[in-house]
Formats: C-alpha cells, structure tokens, sequence
C-alpha cells in the first residue's frame, strides 16, 4: 500500500520537475516585524500616511517574493564529470548553469551538503549541513555560466555527489529561494599518498624475477611502436618530426631494480587506510621516476607497466579496495 | 549571511536616503541633534573619502563612540525631561541611526540601518501629511530599496538598481492601494499618546490677555491654566484651522461667519479663561431659531482639544460623532481631536439663547475689584448718556468708531491696568482688545457679557467650493445678554475696522503675505498666482479629505458608496484577501510569463521537444537535432516516421531557409502525439 503510494507520488514530482522552495530569511522576519511596528504606530497615532507606507513596504515585500522565486526558480544546473583526486584534496566539479530565461538570474549560490542522508526531522536544520561553495553572480539571459566548485574529500573510494543546492536571496535579501538538484554522480577518491618507508627497490619481494628485461629508463634499449598509455616523456619526438610516426624510447633496466609493489611489504604498517596510503606514495613515487611497476593486492594483481592508463588502473584498484 | 563584509559604496547610498530622510527633523530639532547628525555622516563619508579610522578598527574611537551616545542620552534628557515624547523619540531615532551608520559593519548592521531609516520616514508623518512628504517617502524607499539590491547583488550597475528598485515599488503600489482602502481602520489610539503627539505650530488658545505677557512667558499655551494672548500669533500663521463644504452652495455672507470657540467668562484684570467646565455643564442651553438653515459639513485639523468651531449655532448633526452643545453655546466633541476629523452640522445665524434666563448670569457681570477705575468711570457716564442698556451697546460701539482707535496687528506693549491703558493711551489693539474692554465696559455698567473666542472670515476657493478657515481668520468678538433677547453678539472690532469683518482679515495683511514680492505687482500674474493657488489649494483640499483624512468613518462611507453593504471588518477582511490574492496571481504570471519566441520555426520545434520530453525523451543540450530524432526514434518506434519528418522539416526549414515549407512543419508538429 506504502510502496503504491510512494510509487505514485515520485511520478508526480517528476512530471512536476523540481521543486522551488521559498521562505523568508532573517532579514525577512525583521522587515514583517518593522512593517507590524509602523502599523501599530500609525494605527495608535491616527497617522494615515504611516497606514499608507507601512502598505507600500507590505507591497514591496509581497513583490519581492516574486522576484526572489523568478530568480531562483528558472535556473538550470548540470553538473560535470569530476576528475579523481586523493582524499584531503578538493574534488573539482564543473557546473554549467543554464539561464533559459530572457532576463539575467542574479546572485545564485551553489552549496553542497556532504552527508544528505543524515535527514533531520526540523528541515531548518538540515540547511546548516550545507555549505556555500559559489556564487554566479549574475547569468544574463539565454546564456550559460561554467563554474568550479571545490568539494572537499576526506575517504577513498566512490564518493557520491549527492545533492547540491541552488539558492538566492536576490533582490532584498528578504526571502531565501532554493531548491535541490541531485547531480547522480559519484567521484574517484583515490587513497592519500602518504607513509615514510622506502621505495622496495631490493627486489627480494621475489615476483616476477624471470623478467629481465624491464622498460626502465636507465640505459638506452631501442625504439618500440607507440601505445596509447605510454608516458609522454617517453616518447622519441625528434623521430617522430622525421617520419612521423610514434615511437617510444625503451631503455634497459639492471636485473632486480624493477619494481614491486607488494601488499606484504607494507604489512608492517597497522591499518588497511595507510597500508593503502603507502602503496599509493610508493606508486607515485615510481610514476614519477618514470619506473615501471606491479601492484599485487591481496586479492588483485596488476602485471607491471608504466604511463597513465596503467597508473589509474593501479589508483583505482587502491581505491577501491576492499569495498 | 550575517558576517559577510558589504561593499563600501553601498554605504553612501544608505547615508544618502538617511540623510534625506533625516533633513525635515533636523530644521526644528535642537542644533545638537543635528550637529551630532551631520558629525557622525561626516566621519563616515572622510572614511571613505580619506580613510579615516572607524571605531571598529580602533579602541580609542570605539571609547569615544559610546561617549558621544552616552552624550546624545544626556542632552536628551536635558532638553526634554524624563518623558520620552514624540519630539524626543525622534531626535533619539535621529542621532542613534547616525551613531549605527559609523559602526556598520557587516550584512546584519546594514539591515538593522536600513530598517530604522524605514522607521524614520514615518516618524515624518508625524509632522507633516503633505503630498510633498509621500513624495520624499517614495524617494526615499526606493533608495533604500535599491541599496538593499546593491548590497545583495554587487555587480549591478546603480542604474540598474535604481530602475529595479524603481519597478517593485510601481508593482507594490496595487497591493499598497488595496490594503489602503480596505484595511479595516482602527480608531486609535491603543495606547497612551505622547503629550505632544498631535501638537501643531499654532491653534487657537483657551484663554487670553492682554498686555506685554503673551511673549515673554514662552511659546507654549497649551495648558488650561496658561493664559496666552496668542490670538496675535496664531494671525501670523497660513495653517488651516478647518475647511467647510457647504450643502447646495449656499454660504453666509462674509459678516456672517462667526465660527464659534471657546466662551471665556472669568477675568482677573488682564487675562480671561473659561468657566470651569462642570459649572457650565449644570445648565443646558434654550436655543429657537428664526433664520434660514446652512447645511455644511466640516473637516477639522487635529488640535488636540474638544471644540468644534460651529457656524454660530449649530442646531442639527447628521454624522456620528458624539458630541455635546454647551450652555455656553459651545459645540465639543467628547474625544478630543487627535486626527483629521469630519462633521456634518446644520447652524443658523439668526436666533434667540438663553432669551429667557441666563443661569450664569453673576459669572457674566464679575469683574476684578478696584482695577480699571478710569474705564469703570467712562462706563458710568456712557450708561447714564444711553436710555437702555440696547442703547448702551450702541453708545459704546458708536464711542469706538468715533474715537481714534485703531486696528493693528502690532499693538504697542500694554503694562499695569492693560484695559485703561489701552482705552485712554494707545487706542491701538487687535480684537483681543477691543473684545476685552468692551465686555469690561459692558460689565461695569451692569450689562452681562461674554468673550467669545473663534474664527471669523473664510475664503472660498472657486476651484472646489470648500471654504477654508485658516489660522489667521482667528479672532475674539463679544456677547451681551438683553432681557427677552439673549445673548447678542457684539463685534466691537468691527466699530473699528469695518473691513476685518467685511472683507476678512485678508485685506488687513501686508501685501507680502498675499502674493509673491516677484510678481512685482503685475495684476495679469497675480491673477494666474491666484488661480494656481487654488487650485493647489482645492487638491490639497481633496488630499487632506480622503488621503489623510482617510479613517474609520471615512472608510466605512467610501465602501457604502461602492456598494458594500454595513461594511465591517469581516467583509473587508473577505475582500482584501479576494483582491490580494487576484493581485498575487497577476503579478505572478506578468512576472513568469515569458514572451514567446518570434521564429516560428524555432518555437514549433520547441513546441515538438516539449512534447517528446512529456514522454520522457529530454533533448540534451548538447544534443543536435538529428541525434535527437535518432535517440527519440530508437525510444518511441511507433512515431518514428512522424519523429524522423519533423526533424528532416526542421533542418530543411532552419539550415536550407526553404520558407514554402513552414506550413507543413506546423501541421506535423500540431498533429504530432506520442500517446498511442
């Protein structure tokens, strides 16, 4: 019976597209409490003209609330695909506002709540969960607005996007327009890069021994085909600039310098996070030095490579262990 | 939003709006409060200007911050007392918003400032309800307004703040306009007035006296026991006293306009007063009437006092106001008048009072012992000259014209027995004069007599037909009681001056207060002078009537003339919600509304997308149209033909400019449907 209901009542609200809330603000309250003072006033002293201003800012409210929902009602918000980052650092979403409207929308701000999940039941409260993170100060009409925000990041893994909220108090500052927009997306979160141990260079983490021949960098191997994937420095530009075609340097590595990154050589950190957080500082340390490596998880293997895809590959696979 | 730092040239646009709306207060209130005013802007304009400190950003001026509010309390109390009336409450409102203007802040300071200049523009009312004043009031609002929009949106250009506050004030003004007429008018007051709530530059005194006292002794004569010679002052002023419409455009002639004030019966020598008010109220009065009867209907200016200022004798009221027809011939009313109030009476100029009996007789014969021996000796002589005491009035008033008295405005200050003084000395006075010796002349000799104190004259404006009465058609004439007649009235003012009863005061006043010293006397200018003056005067006229005239009498007649039947608050609470509401629901769809785009092509095929989205295929962005039509087609199989030909259409229509085609594509569009 619930479920019918429920069923029912989300195909109303989606027909009815969003929804606009308006209420007043603090300011709003303080002006309906001036304009009841100025009538009491007049009405005690007779005075027709103060019966006839406080009418004026009685209208001038009431027409604010209009212009306050026009704002704030028309505007439309597409959130981007944000790039993965590491937990501490802020996650960059791009939000394209849309003003389908012939006037300008002015003052919208952008706020973002963490954990929406966590509903209160005095829906005032759930409003100090969000956070303002950008304002479009004005969108003239028929246009459109790219704007960043920068949504902070505290755990790996998929964060969910969740809700944002659109918002002005545009023109007087009397009411507050807002409404949500779900952004249906989720951001990579990889680990955060940190822990103090050195890179395992030994090669006594014993896998993969049989490979001699690593691409390295150290001593110059011969060309190889380019492969989507390889790294950018890696590549032999002045051949290319002779007959263009891609090729990549490979170089020759000492036997036992390539590198492992093994869950067992962090296994004398405590905690799945920094174990988690020291294969990723070793990865990116390697990445760097433009080394190949191998990530071996307890229940993942990655063979060992080197350039981007292979990076993210290996990011992803941090960041999403064991969830 | 509360912490927020603002933009610092919304600043001076606050202070603009303050200032204006500050400017009418700051002429009349005491120079510290405007001197503190224009101190306090000062330091916050230099801030800008030179960067001078504020007292947020040091603490010595945050010291010196409070002392001068600490100051400003003091010297408030100095100069009004410990009762905070209408003039203090507003010279505190004053210097405290320029104290809060320094210290702004942040968001919520600057809401707080700008809320309590709202509050500053009705304490203007409080003064004056002029046109002059809403207009200043509309300013006003809007450049707050705008300053609200500014401090909400900095990007605005101050044009375009201006033209938006502009546009919400015109919208409001429907919403204004009906809660104006509808709201159901209380009659105050709820609470306790100030004394000086609705105290007005210059009304009429309750008493009078002759003699140099009426300057010296301050400005104030409003209270009963004061006894101000003031008539002379009030004369000095323009103000309007009252407007009188009367019925099918019959109006007493000129010497017949006595509008009826306060009775003064007691005098001490000098000054005269009322009887006590519960001695008077013992006895009722006999009126009978011979004359024709003037129909007129009254709007009184507030002057905080009971009288009416009936036309002679009023013998009919037909409005609601209650009231009460003293033995002394005085029409009260039992609620002061605090507002603008309206009364409709009937008066005749022809009657009989009291011509039976005058139980206030002895009052009417008292006069001070052992004073005025030289005016008593002259009263001996005329009565024992005069048959009867008819004859008597007429030896006296016939003594005034022959003698060389004369009629000023100026009189020459009087000391020691001001009455002999002024009959054997100067010999030049103004009605108080010759009113108060006369009745003393006519009292030595035993002839009972009165001073009655009111207004007499009127202008008639041409434009409207309201005859005004304003504060300088002041004046005090004299009543004497004849056995079987009564009480007669007696101007020994116009023994005198014939033309101040004739012609009105008007002809009596210096040239300057007439017209204009720049018209130069040019009689074609002073003519088109004339004829603007009135009819400024007639749309004050109606100004005054129905705007700020405008209460619950008013209200009740203006809805019973617009068909409302018995109005209450019930019917009129019922009625401004149906017109809010209807105004609510315009307005929203004037403001939502969007004009539709004028290609045709394009607002077909948005009409086409807007169809499609209704079946839950949404035309991205990004998407263009023949990735559209594929993804709608692929969706939707059963209109893909339908789907596919509008588009082709669309693109034919849009990218090939092939016009002929235009009736097609609205056809297909206008029969598409996605329902099966």
């Amino acid at each position: 019976m619930l479920a019918v209901l429920q069923k029912q009542w989300h195909r109303l609200t989606a027909t009815r597209g969003r929804r606009v809330y308006i209420m007043p603000s603090r300011a709003g309250y303080g002006y309906a409490a001036l304009i009841l003072l100025m009538l009491l006033g007049a009405i005690n002293y007779n005075n027709s003209l103060g019966h006839l201003l406080s009418f004026l800012l009685a209208g001038i409210g009431h027409v604010v609330m209009h212009h306050s929902y026009r704002n704030a009602r028309y505007v439309e918000c597409r959130p981007g695909q944000p790039q993965p980052v590491f937990a501490g650092q802020a996650l960059k979403l791009p939000i394209y506002l849309d003003n389908p409207r012939n006037h300008a929308l002015t003052a919208i701000d952008i706020a973002y709540c963490q954990n929406v999940t966590k509903r209160r039941w005095n829906p005032l409260q759930n409003f100090s969960q969000y956070q303002t993170l950008a304002r479009a100060e004005q969108i003239p009409g028929q246009q459109s607005l790219l704007l960043q925000i920068a949504i902070p990041t505290d755990k790996r893994g998929w964060q969910d996007l969740g809700r944002l909220r659109l918002s002005s108090v545009f023109p007087l500052g009397l009411f507050f327009c807002w409404s949500f927009i779900d952004s249906n997306r989720r951001a990579l979160i990889y680990p955060k890069p940190e822990g103090q141990l050195p890179l395992p260079d030994t090669g006594s983490s014993g896998v993969k021994q049989q490979q001699l021949q690593q691409a390295g960098r150290d001593e110059f191997a011969g060309f190889q085909k380019y492969r989507v994937g390889d790294a950018r420095h890696q590549i032999a530009w002045k051949a290319l600039a002779r007959d263009d075609v891609m090729r990549t340097k490979q170089f020759s590595q000492p036997k036992g310098s390539q590198l492992t990154l093994d869950w067992q050589a962090v296994a004398d950190l405590t905690g799945t996070e920094h174990k988690l957080s020291q294969l990723c500082q070793w990865l990116l340390q390697a990445d760097a030095a433009g080394r190949s490596y191998s990530l071996s998880l307890p229940n993942l293997q990655i063979a060992s490579g080197l350039g981007d895809a292979h990076r993210q590959q290996c990011l992803k696979a941090l960041a999403l262990y064991d969830q | 939003m509360t912490n927020k730092p603002i933009p610092q040239s919304v600043i001076i646009w606050l202070m603009a709006a303050l200032s204006i709306s500050a400017l009418p207060h700051l002429i009349y209130q005491p120079l510290w409060v405007a001197g503190l005013f224009v101190l306090m802007m000062s330091w916050r304009v230099m801030h800008h200007w030179r960067g001078w400190l504020l007292p947020v950003q040091k603490r010595s001026l945050k010291w010196l911050h409070s002392l001068g509010a600490v100051l400003t309390i003091v010297l408030l109390f100095a100069n009004y007392g410990l009762t905070i009336g209408r003039d203090a409450g507003v010279a505190l409102l004053t210097v405290m918003l320029a104290f809060k203007v320094v210290e702004i802040n942040n968001h919520r300071d600057f809401y707080m400032a700008c809320f309590l200049g709202f509050f500053l523009v009705t304490t203007n009312f409080f003064y004056t309800q002029n046109m002059l004043v809403v207009g200043l009031m509309i300013g006003v609002v809007i450049m707050l307004t705008a300053s609200l929009i500014h401090i909400n949106s900095p990007v605005l250009s101050s044009k375009a703040r201006l033209k938006l506050a502009g546009d919400m004030v015109l919208q409001a003004l429907p919403v204004m306009l009906v809660l104006f007429v509808l709201f159901p008018r209380i009659p105050g007051p709820i609470w306790g007035l100030p004394a000086d709530a609705n105290a007005g530059s210059e009304q009429l005194p309750d008493g009078m006296t002759l003699g140099s006292s009426s300057r010296s002794a301050g400005s104030t004569g409003m209270s009963d026991e004061l006894l101000m010679g003031r008539i002379s002052e009030v004369i000095q002023s323009d103000a309007i006293a009252f407007r009188v419409e009367f019925a099918d455009d019959r109006y007493p002639p000129n010497n017949q306009r006595y509008w009826r004030g306060p009775v003064l019966w007691t005098t001490d020598g000098t000054g005269w007063r009322p009887l006590d008010r519960d001695i008077v109220n013992q006895f009722s009065p006999a009126l009978s009437v011979t004359s024709e009867a003037y129909r007129y209907t009254m709007t009184l200016e507030a002057h905080n006092r009971n009288w009416l200022f009936a036309l002679d004798m009023p013998t009919d009221k037909q409005s609601a106001m209650s009231t009460n027809f003293t033995a002394d011939g005085l029409l009260t009313s039992e609620q002061k008048l605090r507002s603008r109030s309206q009364i409709e009476l009937t008066s005749h100029t022809q009657y009989l009072f009291n011509a039976e009996k005058e139980p206030l007789l002895k009052a009417a014969l008292q006069l001070p012992a052992n004073q005025h021996p030289r005016t008593k000796q002259l009263a001996l002589e005329l009565r024992q000259a005069s048959q009867d005491d008819a004859d008597y009035v007429q030896t006296v008033l016939n003594y005034f014209n022959e003698q060389p008295f004369y009629y000023t405005l100026r009189p020459a200050a009087l000391s020691g027995d001001t009455v002999d003084q002024f009959l054997f000395e100067s010999k030049e006075g103004f009605c108080e004069h010759y009113a108060a010796s006369f009745a003393v002349l006519m009292r030595a000799a035993g002839v009972p007599a009165r001073i009655v104190t009111g207004y007499q004259g009127g202008e008639i404006n041409p434009v409207d037909d309201v005859m005004v009465i304003r504060q300088r058609d002041a004046h005090a004439w004299a009543e004497v009681w004849l056995p079987f007649k009564g009480w007669q009235r007696v101007d020994p003012t116009a023994a005198v001056s014939p033309n101040r009863v004739e012609m009105g005061i008007n002809d009596l006043l210096p040239d300057s207060r007439r017209s204009p010293a720049f018209l130069g006397g040019n009689l074609g200018l002073e003519n088109l002078w004339q004829d603007v003056k009135n009819n400024w005067g007639a749309l004050n006229n109606a100004w005054d009537i129905w705007v700020v005239g405008y209460g619950p009498a008013l209200q009740k007649a203006l809805l019973s003339m617009l068909g409302m039947q018995q109005p209450d608050w019930q019917k009129m609470v019922l009625w401004l919600a149906i017109l809010i509401s209807l105004i609510f629901s315009v307005i929203a769809l004037l403001m939502l509304w969007q004009k539709p785009i004028a290609d045709p092509v394009q607002r077909y095929y948005q009409h086409f997308c807007h169809k499609l989205a209704k079946s839950g295929v949404q035309r991205e962005a990004h998407e263009g149209a023949q990735d559209f039509a594929q993804r709608a087609a692929a969706r939707l199989p059963e209109q893909q033909a339908q789907i596919g030909k509008i588009s082709a259409l669309y693109r034919r229509l849009r990218y090939r400019q092939e016009s002929t085609l235009l009736d097609e594509f609205i056809k297909a569009v206008k029969q598409f449907s996605t329902r099966r």
